[in-house]
């Protein structure tokens, strides 16, 4: 039943010592048999009569943290389904979020698990990806574009619907190609379930493209001038870019929140994700709040690794946020040249039928035909460097903002689990003191209540630690693939923007030898 | 020949030969040789060396150099606009006022924002602006060159006294610059000009040449305006973009030094990428500037030189028609016959002797400036390619590499 060896802390009675175990995953690199209590930390303080002993295998949730050998979790078939997930709702949405939880998944999910006993949300998210591998045999194969965009409607009403369309071989959508109609604040309404599902469990939930007011105003006032096209054409490459992320992370691709975007015809109006509604104002409080509270929660960072990391987000934003001021100067310059360009080209043409010499006015034609063509060459290469360089980093500098809001999330995890301890041993403190108190008659009761506050607190404290442990896991599993994404990401659009360069230049090459024998000419 | 990526001796030669192909007839008289040997720039002035080798019995020595100043230009030029004898030729433009105050305002505002940015990217603006500081100085030296030069070239204009005192008078001309006064009466004599010239334009002239060239000349000098205009704008923005270039550079450089994952190989390959394509941009700027924009500023003002010679032509003959009727008139009344008999000859004279001058320099004129066009468009279009095939192998390469790492 136990596992093979012993778990260091059992019948330690250590203390109350709640330093993340960084080598938790060490202690399981044998077999798991049962995935029953095996504290990978100490043991909680509770030195009364719930035995933490490895064999409980009662309603009490279990922690545990798997290692990566995950054969052996399929190995052994003795648990039910663990049916604490609503009782660890409560606890897990300490923010507000609507109604459907991080738990729904389980239920589609559940047939498949009955032979494996499920009491952390941890074994979910693994086994989650684990079936989809062994059972799907799918290669993770999703594309989606973001298309056509069309004015719905007439004056402020109006809003632009974009088309959403999906190819994929996955067998979890119903269809191998599909696709819908979606509006901006539809995409917003995503984010917002996203990520009050996953954000304050860890994830890295991908950012929705920001608002724009004026934007949309002019589109919606029917300007249709360069402006507008413009910035129609900027958003819907951002929110191609925007789903493609989403999809990309096996985890968010399962939510059936996302699923419902990408596929069924008609959706729900997100109406609170307007700026000036009661949930925008509730989410700018909320920001406020958060932001002072963060100013003031002082962690004892116990994971080097963490402290670190923050430390190198920090830096990697503030440098993403110059170079962008760089390339958006360079964006301004190039489309000011090329305006300076198509200008002079025209000049020159004039200037080229002024001059009496016929040869020279012909050249002075093909210079102007030539300063056009660059002008052109110009034009579309501001467009590379915008749209291929500028954007990408615009998008990362959002991207650090998610990451650093994860990381956030984590202290105030373990501010939870820092107060449920404090109330804890507050509580334990008065039940002390009522026992060396001797009064007899409001005693019995009064112990009684204490008792079962005592109890309450222990469960919560212990909760707080697997929550703990839980989102700092989560996060490091995290930051690895978003730095593995980062890095391909840079890597593929560097090249390509390089290869925009490239063509820029053979063009120019192509042209100014076909001028030059005009120039030649001139006798 | 890595042109492309060295600021340095390259810079001055091709300035040589850009700004001196815009006269090309001008090194091939052994007779007279003028060139501005070395030059200094201290707080607000330059001072040039003239250098003259002559063979001509004018001159004490056949070859002697001088210290010159700007304002010591301005005189000379000035000199031949109110000689009455070279009312028939077109005078060489004067050169353009040396200008650093952008330079130096920019070089100021690199020394304030010293403390914040690294001291990389401190010593790489530096350097630029540093190497726009040398640009502008060699220009302004070119120009005052060619200046010389024309004059030396034109077979009247290099006989002239004042010239010879230019090239030779080793001590101060103490010609002082303008003052107040002096350039209030500019600008009205300026005014006069110009109301004067359009009434004298108003005249028909007979010969169809003149009238021609008058035509021609007025409609190409407001087209090369523009086009200098608009061309210098390209270039400056092509220099912007060239600069951002820079800055980008360094900021992929940052990001590779500090990067934890393996990336930081491949922004670093591409922050040399960018540092080395910036450098062929900046000379594309440059050389944009130099064989299109300072090709029409030149033309600029020698059409203007030009106009001028029209405006003074038809004032002569204004004048010799105001003197035939003021013959007539004194015939008429039989008074002072002889004195406007011979204002009238003076008149025809005049006009005839620069009819005739003026004929000549037109033409050269055309010539001159379809040569020069010639020249200037054939360099441009084979620097333009020497650096775009430069790039493209620079970018070329940086992307072998990059996708021969990941």
């Amino acid at each position: 039943m136990a596992a093979e060896r012993e778990p260091p802390p059992l019948g330690d009675g250590k203390p109350s010592d709640f330093e993340e175990q960084e080598e938790g995953e060490d202690l399981f690199t044998s077999t798991v048999s049962t995935l029953e209590s095996i504290p990978s930390s100490p043991e909680p303080i509770s030195l009364l009569a719930e035995d933490v002993s490895t064999n409980s295998n009662g309603p009490k949730p279990a922690e545990v943290v798997l290692d990566d050998d995950r054969e052996d979790l399929f190995a052994e078939a003795t648990e039910e389904v663990s049916l604490d997930s609503p009782e660890r709702e409560p606890i897990l949405s300490s923010e507000p979020s609507p109604a459907v939880t991080p738990v729904t998944p389980t239920t589609l999910i559940a047939p498949r698990i009955e032979s494996k006993s499920m009491s952390a949300p941890v074994i979910f998210d693994r086994s989650r990806e684990e079936i989809e591998e062994e059972t799907n045999g799918d290669v993770f194969d999703i594309e989606i574009g973001v298309s056509d965009p069309e004015k719905v409607g007439d004056g402020m009403n109006a809003y632009m619907a974009y088309r959403v369309t999906t190819k994929t071989s996955l067998s979890m959508f119903s269809k191998s190609e599909f696709s819908v109609k979606r509006r901006f604040s539809d995409f917003l309404g995503l984010h917002s379930k996203l990520a009050s599902k996953y954000l304050h469990v860890g994830y890295i939930v991908p950012p929705a493209p920001e608002k724009s007011i004026v934007g949309m105003t002019k589109v919606k006032v029917g300007k249709e001038d360069l402006s507008s096209t413009e910035f129609v054409e900027k958003r819907r490459a951002a929110l191609e870019r925007y789903l493609q992320r989403t999809v990309k992370h096996p985890t968010l691709l399962q939510d059936p929140d996302l699923r419902q975007f990408l596929e069924s015809s008609e959706l729900p109006r997100a109406v609170n994700t307007q700026a000036l509604s009661g949930a925008g104002i509730l989410r700018m409080v909320n920001k406020a709040a958060d932001a002072v509270n963060k100013m003031t929660i002082k962690m004892n960072e116990s994971d080097a690794w963490f402290e670190e990391k923050q430390q190198q987000f920090e830096n990697l934003d503030q440098q993403l946020r110059k170079l962008h001021a760089h390339v958006e100067a360079l964006v301004c310059h190039r489309k000011e040249l090329s305006a300076n360009t198509a200008a002079f080209a025209k000049s020159a043409a004039m200037l080229g039928n002024s001059e009496d010499h016929t040869a020279l006015s012909r050249a002075l034609s093909q210079l102007a035909e030539v300063e056009e063509k660059i002008d052109q060459l110009h034009q579309e290469q501001a467009f590379a460097d915008f749209y291929l360089f500028s954007e990408l980093l615009s998008d990362y500098i959002r991207l650090i903002a998610a990451v650093k809001g994860v990381f956030d999330h984590r202290m105030k995890c373990w501010q939870k689990w820092e107060d449920a301890q404090i109330t804890l041993l507050k509580k334990r403190e008065t039940e002390a003191k009522m026992m060396v108190a001797n009064k007899p008659d409001k005693i019995q009761q009064a112990k009684n209540e204490i008792r079962e506050e005592i109890e309450e607190w222990e469960a919560k404290v212990q909760q707080g630690e697997r929550d703990f442990e839980q989102i700092s896991k989560t996060i490091r599993k995290e930051v690895g693939r978003f730095e593995k994404e980062r890095v391909k990401d840079f890597k593929t659009v560097i090249i390509k923007y390089l290869e925009s360069l490239v063509q820029t230049q053979q063009q120019l090459i192509k042209y100014w030898e076909a001028f030059l024998p005009e120039a030649k000419a001139i006798a | 020949m890595m042109e492309g990526l060295d600021d340095g001796p390259d810079f001055l030669s091709e300035e040589d030969r850009g700004l001196k192909a815009i006269n090309v007839d001008l090194q091939s008289d052994a007779a007279l040789q003028v060139d501005i040997s070395d030059a200094l720039s201290e707080r607000d002035k330059v001072k040039f060396t003239v250098h003259t080798k002559s063979s001509l019995p004018n001159f004490k020595q056949n070859e002697f150099s001088v210290v010159r100043q700007h304002e010591e230009f301005i005189w000379l030029h000035d000199s031949f606009v109110e000689n009455e004898d070279y009312a028939g030729y077109i005078i060489p433009p004067a050169p353009p006022r040396p200008d650093f105050d952008a330079s130096r305002e920019k070089l100021q505002k690199l020394g304030e924002g010293e403390g914040s940015m690294t001291k990389e990217e401190f010593t790489k603006m530096k350097q630029e602006l540093e190497a726009e500081y040398l640009a502008i100085f060699k220009k302004t030296v070119a120009m005052h060159e060619v200046f010389l030069c024309r004059v030396a070239a034109h077979p009247i204009l290099r006989k002239d006294l004042n010239f010879h005192v230019f090239l030779e008078y080793n001590q101060d001309l103490s010609v002082r610059g303008k003052n107040k006064k002096e350039k209030l009466e500019d600008f009205f004599k300026n005014m006069v000009k110009s109301a004067d010239g359009v009434i004298v334009s108003g005249v028909k002239d007979v010969d169809d040449f003149f009238e021609h060239e008058r035509t021609f000349l007025l409609e190409y000098h407001n087209r090369v305006k523009d086009a200098s205009a608009k061309s210098d704008r390209m270039t400056r923005s092509h220099k912007s973009a060239a600069d951002d270039y820079n800055r980008i550079g360094s900021s992929l450089y940052a990001l590779g030094t500090q990067d934890s994952t393996d990336i930081c190989k491949f922004f670093l390959k591409v922050s040399e990428l960018f540092d080395k394509t910036r450098k062929i941009e900046a000379r594309v700027s440059a050389d944009e500037d130099l064989k299109l924009s300072d090709l029409l500023k030149y033309y600029l003002r020698e059409s203007q030189a030009a106009k001028d010679l029209l405006y003074r032509r038809s004032r002569s003959l204004v004048d010799y028609e105001n003197a035939n009727k003021a013959l007539d008139k004194a015939r008429a009344k039989n008074k002072d016959v002889l004195q406007a008999e011979m204002s009238q000859q003076l008149c025809c004279q005049k006009f005839e002797k620069i009819s005739e001058s003026a004929k000549q320099e037109l033409i050269d004129f055309k010539t001159r400036r379809v040569a020069a066009f010639r020249k200037n468009l054939v360099e441009l279009a084979e620097l333009e390619l020497k650096h775009a095939k430069g790039n493209l192998q620079l970018l070329q390469n940086c992307l072998a590499v990059l996708n021969g790492d990941t």
